[in-house]
């Protein structure tokens, strides 16, 4: 069994809190989030928060479990000011029950830390910072269109770190079109690891439909670096890692010992999870997975009428729970269990040992060991393709 | 004066869109054959395909009763003609049926490929010719010039050109006259045993096999036993008439008419186009009327459901348009990459485009087609000759003593600026220059002679861009010459993908190799290893590209627990796969075996 992988799932679950406010935003991102923020709608994004999990706290499966984890993602959390963050956790405080000592992070742009804010972080509870840095090279956070400056994310670094937060983790992005993107990138790494996170997420980056990036492509602009730039830097990510003492759990997450992210995992591992704001995403722990409606004034109008801004859900079939709990099972690096895998398989009338499954095995993109399987450091970065070829 | 002598046969020959339609829709409207109801634009062409197109695939006759200047009561008989070169052998039977033609010019482009190519199968058939220039309200319209084309092209008087407008109806009447006093009346003995020629047929869903005949001696009847000269098959005659926007029954057709027959007969290939009808009593006092041929396919393709389930679908969609179309030939093959399909012939490019356009859109039909072939005759070291239009059956090298390929004779009529990148295309596709002049002052006609599989191939394409589209083109199967010709075949990671071989010139091979795996190195996608493509002749690798292995392909994160975005780009992954086609152990998109009939 995993040691990562939540072993009281049945009692508790994971809280994502949306906060869909930015400066301006970036041009790789696919999330929602509005550029057009007056401090009023801030606040009624947040009263509709408050009302949205009133609602649920009364809510089969919420009001029967303990908060595992909680996580303000966004858009940009750190962007509205301390006293809002401060009211949404009192409030939230008295509708759940926190007694489990969760993990409770904020997703942070270095653009725009204040002492003031990281106080009023404090306070709310918050143990946990997640850091956008990105990169400490100038010329690759501009391409990337981040707000912030190499310099802007070292002194963010530090002020938090006086701060004395519980935990630590910091997101980089490799794959931009820079010059010397190798170069760059292993300044990147060694800069931040010499800060010492105790948990570091190093994405790819990806063009995703709808945004700025994904037209540029169209129009012949050069975006991302070769594959096998971006396969060499991810490759130069997991060494240093590895070799500084951290653990790839996930295929873009890297901890310190017993410092991974609860919350990242739970999505992985099947743990109920409950979105409060816009366009966040639900799981009820079983075959449910739900979402909010993706515009501010269309989910606020939701939850004033109905008391929650629930959008559209979906009932998993048995083919897709299949699906999932392979894409789901393999993102893990320690495995999954091949036993739920065939029981899976099984239960949506197919047969797991295919001759797909036996090809990657024989040539080593999948290891077999003790009724685990996962991921050779060859499988997990054509981890895509081989999914598809195993529920195909 | 006899009956045969108030009957004209005649028919109308040009260029596509020159105004054949037009003019025959003038024609039955004034002689009051259809009233103005019952006028449809174009009545000719019934088929969507053929409106689309523009051209007459399937010749029908009608028939009009027209009061003449000397007040007597003529039956003119339309022979409707299929206007492309791929029917050609279809349109000399036309032609055969017929004393008269109308050649009908465009007053604003002028002859054109096809105007010559009819109007040499018409003088072939001792027709006579009647001038016409068309579309002369147009405020393009060059009457003078093309007048001057005419003259020179068929040696007439200046005055014996009518010049019409079959829009605004000015100058058809005395078109109408002239049809009269020039179109000879048909000849043929009354007393003679009965002959008829078949000139076209259709399938009824209902009667059956109906055929288009020209009475050429004697009298056929209702109830008449009849028989085909070249079939050697009976039936009696059930019905018996005329043509007019309906079938009108008759009791019997005489020498000099046009008209139908149905006999009952089930199968179009009994009822064969140029074939000779007599009864069956008087067969053996009767001679063939000259001219049959069989239909002999000149294109052959390989047509595969995209989706193999779809296999007998396309079957029963080739052998409903087979009802139909006497000439499509079909023989199901077996692709190791494509899984089942058909081998089929057809006429040309033309016909085999619109059979495909026809199963695709009639019959709601996903198709692979392969790279077209031509019919080659291979003679092997004992001198044994065997025809070869399948890549797949190739001989072995060393059994073969020579291959010889059929040659047509093609015209090319362009403007004169064009001759230099006209010649330039001919050079490239292996044409032989045959001559050249000019038809006036600014135009050419150019003759050369082309290897046909060199023009079956987007030839057509290609002259009408080199030409900014002004040029026209037409051709005339010459005979069969020996060439040096090699069987290339694509490899995918060693295994042969035996729909993208094909039969090129030596001289050729080398460059079509390159171009195809370049092509392909493009359309196939990556996978988790290198893909080499090659091209090779026998074991020889004339080419190579390589697709690289996938290096990287791992989704970075779920934005905000969005697993459902993630299952979801599984599922169009694996919808992307299920659209492949397995060689081996490699995939190969649809896209792939189509667009190596693209390469340019």
């Amino acid at each position: 069994m995993n040691p990562l992988l939540n072993t009281d799932k049945e009692s508790v679950f994971s809280l994502y809190i949306h906060l869909p406010f930015c400066v301006r935003k970036c041009p790789y991102c696919a999330f929602y989030s509005s550029e057009v923020n007056s401090p009023k709608q801030m606040e009624n994004v947040i009263l509709g928060i408050l009302h949205e999990a009133e609602f649920y706290a009364s809510q089969s499966p919420w009001n029967e479990r303990k908060i595992h984890t909680l996580f303000f993602g966004g858009g940009t959390p750190s962007y509205p000011r301390g006293e809002l963050i401060e009211a949404c956790m009192a409030g939230i405080n008295q509708l759940f029950d926190f007694s489990e000592n969760p993990e409770i992070t904020i997703e942070v742009n270095p653009g725009t830390v204040t002492s003031q804010k990281i106080a009023s972080w404090k306070k709310a509870g918050i143990n946990r910072i997640s850091l956008g840095v990105q990169s400490l090279d100038d010329k690759t956070l501009r391409k990337l269109g981040r707000i912030h400056t190499a310099e802007q994310a070292v002194k963010a670094w530090q002020k938090l770190r006086d701060a004395q937060f519980d935990q630590y983790s910091v997101d980089l992005i490799y794959g931009a079109a820079v010059s010397n993107p190798i170069d760059t990138w292993v300044s990147t790494l060694d800069d931040v690891l010499g800060w010492n996170p105790d948990h570091i997420s190093a994405y790819g980056l990806t063009i995703e439909p709808d945004t700025p990036f994904y037209e540029q492509v169209l129009e012949g602009i050069q975006i991302k670096v070769d594959e096998e730039i971006e396969l060499a830097q991810y490759n130069l990510a997991r060494k240093k890692f590895a070799d500084t003492g951290y653990h790839h759990y996930e295929v873009s997450n890297w901890s310190k010992p017993g410092h991974h992210s609860h919350h990242n995992v739970s999505y992985w591992d099947g743990t109920a999870y409950l979105p409060l704001g816009p366009a966040g995403h639900g799981f009820d722990g079983n075959r449910t997975r739900f979402w909010n409606h993706s515009n501010t004034e269309m989910w606020l109008k939701s939850v004033f009428e109905r008391g929650y801004g629930r959008d559209d859900s979906e009932e998993l079939t048995p083919e897709q729970q299949f699906e999932e709990a392979v894409v789901l099972g393999l993102r893990m690096v320690d495995g999954v269990e091949e036993r739920r895998l065939e029981e899976a398989a099984n239960h949506a009338g197919r047969t797991w040992q295919s001759d797909a499954l036996k090809k990657f095995i024989s040539n080593c993109y999948l290891l077999r060991e003790n009724g685990i399987l996962r991921y050779s450091n060859e499988g997990i970065v054509l981890a895509d393709e081989i999914e598809a070829q195993l529920t195909g | 004066m006899t009956k045969q002598d108030l009957i004209r046969n005649f028919c109308i020959i040009a260029h596509i869109d020159h105004g054949k339609s037009t003019l025959a829709d003038r024609l039955l409207e004034l002689t009051g054959t259809l009233t103005e109801k019952q006028m449809h634009a174009q009545v000719l062409d019934s088929m969507e395909l053929e409106q689309e197109r523009g051209i007459t695939i399937k010749a029908h006759a009608i028939s009009m009763e027209y009061k003449a200047h000397d007040k007597k009561t003529y039956f003119l008989n339309l022979v409707d003609t299929p206007g492309h070169v791929d029917f050609s052998y279809e349109v000399s039977r036309s032609l055969a049926a017929a004393e008269g033609a109308l050649l009908v010019v465009d007053a604003a482009q002028g002859v054109e490929a096809q105007t010559l190519a009819n109007l040499y199968l018409a003088l072939d058939a001792g027709l006579e010719i009647i001038p016409v220039i068309n579309k002369i309200d147009l405020p393009s319209a060059r009457v003078e010039e093309i007048t001057q084309q005419l003259v020179d092209l068929i040696g007439c008087a200046e005055s014996e050109i009518y010049k019409v407008s079959a829009k605004t109806g000015e100058g058809i009447a005395e078109l109408l006259e002239a049809v009269v006093t020039l179109v000879p009346a048909p000849k043929g003995e009354s007393d003679s045993p009965p002959r008829a020629m078949i000139f076209d047929s259709t399938y009824d869903n209902y009667r059956g096999v109906i055929a288009y005949v020209r009475v050429v001696d004697g009298s056929i009847k209702l109830g008449d036993q009849l028989y085909f000269l070249q079939t050697g098959k009976t039936y009696n005659v059930e019905q018996i008439g005329i043509l007019r926007l309906a079938r009108i029954s008759r009791d019997a057709l005489h020498r000099g008419e046009v008209g139908y027959i149905i006999t009952g007969c089930k199968d179009i290939r009994d009822v064969k186009v140029g074939d000779t009808v007599t009864e069956f009593h008087k067969r053996k006092d009767v001679q063939a009327l000259p001219g049959y041929q069989d239909p002999k396919p000149m294109v052959f393709s390989g047509l595969f459901p995209a989706d193999h389930e779809d296999y007998e679908s396309l079957r029963d969609a080739l052998d409903k348009l087979a009802l139909n179309d006497a000439s499509l030939r079909y023989d199901p093959e077996t692709s190791v990459a494509l899984g089942f399909g058909f081998r089929v012939g057809f006429l040309g490019l033309l016909h085999m485009e619109i059979i495909q356009e026809r199963l695709e859109r009639e019959f709601d039909l996903n198709l692979i087609s392969t790279v077209p072939s031509v019919r080659y005759r291979v003679i092997d070291t004992k001198g044994q000759a065997k025809w070869l239009s399948n890549p797949v059956d190739f001989p072995d090298p060393g059994l073969i003593d020579h291959i010889e390929e059929p040659v047509v004779r093609g015209q090319i009529i362009t403007p004169k600026e064009y001759v230099g990148a006209v010649m330039a295309l001919a050079q490239e596709r292996r044409g032989e220059f045959v001559n050249q002049e000019y038809l006036d002052m600014t135009r050419v006609n150019l003759v050369y002679d082309f290897p046909l599989a060199e023009v079956v191939f987007d030839f057509y394409d290609r002259l009408k861009s080199q030409t900014r589209g002004y040029a026209s083109f037409d051709y005339e199967f010459q005979d069969y010459f020996k060439a040096r010709l090699v069987r290339l075949d694509i490899l995918i990671n060693g295994d042969p993908v035996d729909a993208l071989s094909m039969i090129v010139h030596e001289d050729k091979a080398y460059d079509w190799g390159r171009r195809v795996v370049d092509k392909l190195k493009d359309l196939i996608p990556r996978q988790l290893y290198e893909v080499a493509i090659q091209a090779s002749i026998g074991s020889k690798i004339i080419a190579r590209s390589t697709v690289k292995a996938m290096r990287k392909n791992v989704l970075a994160k779920c934005y905000g627990g969005d697993v459902t975005r993630k299952r979801k780009l599984l599922e169009k992954q694996k919808a992307g796969k299920k659209r492949m086609k397995q060689v081996g152990s490699d995939e190969v998109p649809q896209e792939a075996f189509l667009a190596v009939l693209k390469i340019d």
